[in-house]
């Protein structure tokens, strides 16, 4: 009776011992170091927060000075006429340089991968890429669109869409699926040119990709909330 | 009898010593499975870290600029003069930053043309998101301006056209901006130039300290939105 309950007692040692290594050969097996790999990415993921509040605020105040630069033009343009026409002209600018939120006709467009785990064929040929972003947009704007965005991401001259690992910038800004498009302009035109066949949308579809397409009266844009950068370039008059 | 005890309360300390660890394991493996920024790993969490500090450095120093433009406005803009300078120093910059000028600056020369096969328009079109992506601040192809709407479009699969004009081999793409951003953007390993010279196609580059990029001469305009 006694043996026996020493060796009950020996096997649940025996089971909890190698449970702890199943366990810490699969935390090691992710990287070295597990519990002090944790701590400093906890600590890392602290800083992320506190950097990308540090920015919030300073965009706050970069968006205040923008309000606050327009209101001192109106002020400084009231009694002159050339005055007004310059800051009204610099009004348009900002408009088209993408630095206010736009709202009018257009459609939309929404792609996602394929959810047909049955396909046959590469797996990569189901998945909506940085580059397929990158000739839809074009094909917009080849159609006359005035403005673009991809998940709330203005798309404005400097605007990159690339990939890091499997994720989708636009902006710099991770998006995922499904990547809903906005574009504003003709919706016949665009819509049109986009369904066209052998256009870019035809052959994703081809591929597996979920493509959805709407026109619309009332498609809002969002402004860009990046900064123009002039630092290298000069007027040459 | 005594020693049994003393076994007891040593496997009973072992045992829980034993649970508890276990515990701690589960916990730090809980952390860990969290959604968006607490399921990325210490090198994610140091690209999301510099790339949130350089947004900020971004937005402060533009900030700054709109700070002092802000003090301008109210020493100077009370006279009338003063105040049509300082809305034509903006305008200028606003033109500038549309494409509406002619510009200089370092940069670099991309040349493609046609080898054992075609350019097309995709190779043009991801060259220049390339180059959007190491922060070129103006670019043009054979002298075509690109600007927020511009498209590079085949037309019949023979001819490629930018802006809606018909360009021809050799295509020749300058960019403004930090010369060793957009050199690499180019020349990485497995990158642009490779993906081309692989194809059978030909590309050469030229950093200079002075691009000189005409502006776009068509007209911007929004029609169908406010």
């Amino acid at each position: 009776m006694k043996k026996s309950g020493y060796f009950i007692i020996g096997i649940i040692c025996f089971l909890m011992t190698a449970g702890i290594c199943v366990q810490v050969k699969t935390v090691t097996t992710w990287d070295t170091g597990p519990v002090v790999q944790s701590m400093t990415e906890n600590k890392l993921r602290d800083n992320v927060l506190k950097a990308k509040e540090k920015y919030e605020n300073e965009y706050k105040l970069l968006e205040q000075s923008m309000e606050e630069l327009e209101n001192l033009r109106n002020v400084a343009a009231k009694d002159n006429t050339d005055a007004q026409n310059m800051e009204k002209q610099i009004n348009d600018a900002n408009i088209l340089l993408g630095l206010t939120e736009i709202t009018g006709k257009g459609i939309t467009i929404e792609l996602n991968d394929a959810n047909d785990s049955e396909l046959a064929g590469n797996l990569n040929d189901y998945l909506v890429h940085d580059l397929d972003l990158v000739e839809v947009v074009n094909e917009l704007f080849n159609a006359g669109a005035e403005a673009v965005s991809i998940n709330g991401q203005r798309v404005v001259f400097s605007t990159a869409i690339n990939c890091s690992g499997n994720i989708v910038k636009v902006n710099d800004e991770k998006i995922g699926v499904p990547f809903k498009i906005k574009a504003i302009g003709l919706p016949e035109k665009l819509y049109g040119a986009l369904d066209r066949p052998g256009g870019y949308l035809e052959l994703m579809e081809e591929d597996g990709v979920q493509v959805k397409m709407e026109k619309s009266d009332d498609i809002t844009v969002p402004k860009y909330e990046g900064v123009y950068k002039t630092e290298y370039m000069q007027i040459v008059e | 009898m005594k020693g049994k005890v003393v076994m007891a309360i040593t496997i009973g300390i072992i045992c829980i010593l034993l649970i508890s660890v276990m515990f701690v394991q589960f916990k730090s493996v809980e952390v860990i499975e969290n959604s968006g920024i607490g399921a990325m790993r210490e090198s994610e969490l140091r690209e999301e870290l510099a790339s949130w500090k350089e947004k900020y450095e971004e937005v402060s120093s533009s900030l700054e600029e709109n700070n002092k433009l802000i003090e301008q406005y109210n020493k100077e803009s009370q006279d009338e003069q003063g105040a049509l300078n300082l809305l034509n120093q903006d305008l200028k910059k606003a033109n500038m930053s549309l494409g509406y000028t002619d510009v200089k600056g370092p940069g670099i020369t991309i040349t493609l043309s046609d080898g054992d096969s075609r350019i097309t328009y995709n190779d043009i079109l991801y060259l220049v998101n390339e180059l959007k992506h190491a922060g070129a601040e103006a670019i043009s192809i054979n002298d075509k301006r690109i600007v927020s709407v511009s498209d590079i479009v085949n037309i019949q699969n023979k001819f490629i056209f930018v802006n809606t004009e018909r360009i021809i081999s050799p295509y020749v793409v300058k960019a403004i901006g930090d010369s060793k951003y957009l050199e690499s953007a180019i020349n990485v390993k497995g990158g642009l130039k490779d993906e081309l010279e692989a194809d059978g196609k030909s590309i050469s580059y030229e950093v200079s300290s002075e691009v000189f990029i005409n502006k776009y001469d068509g007209v911007l305009e929004i029609n169908y939105g406010e």
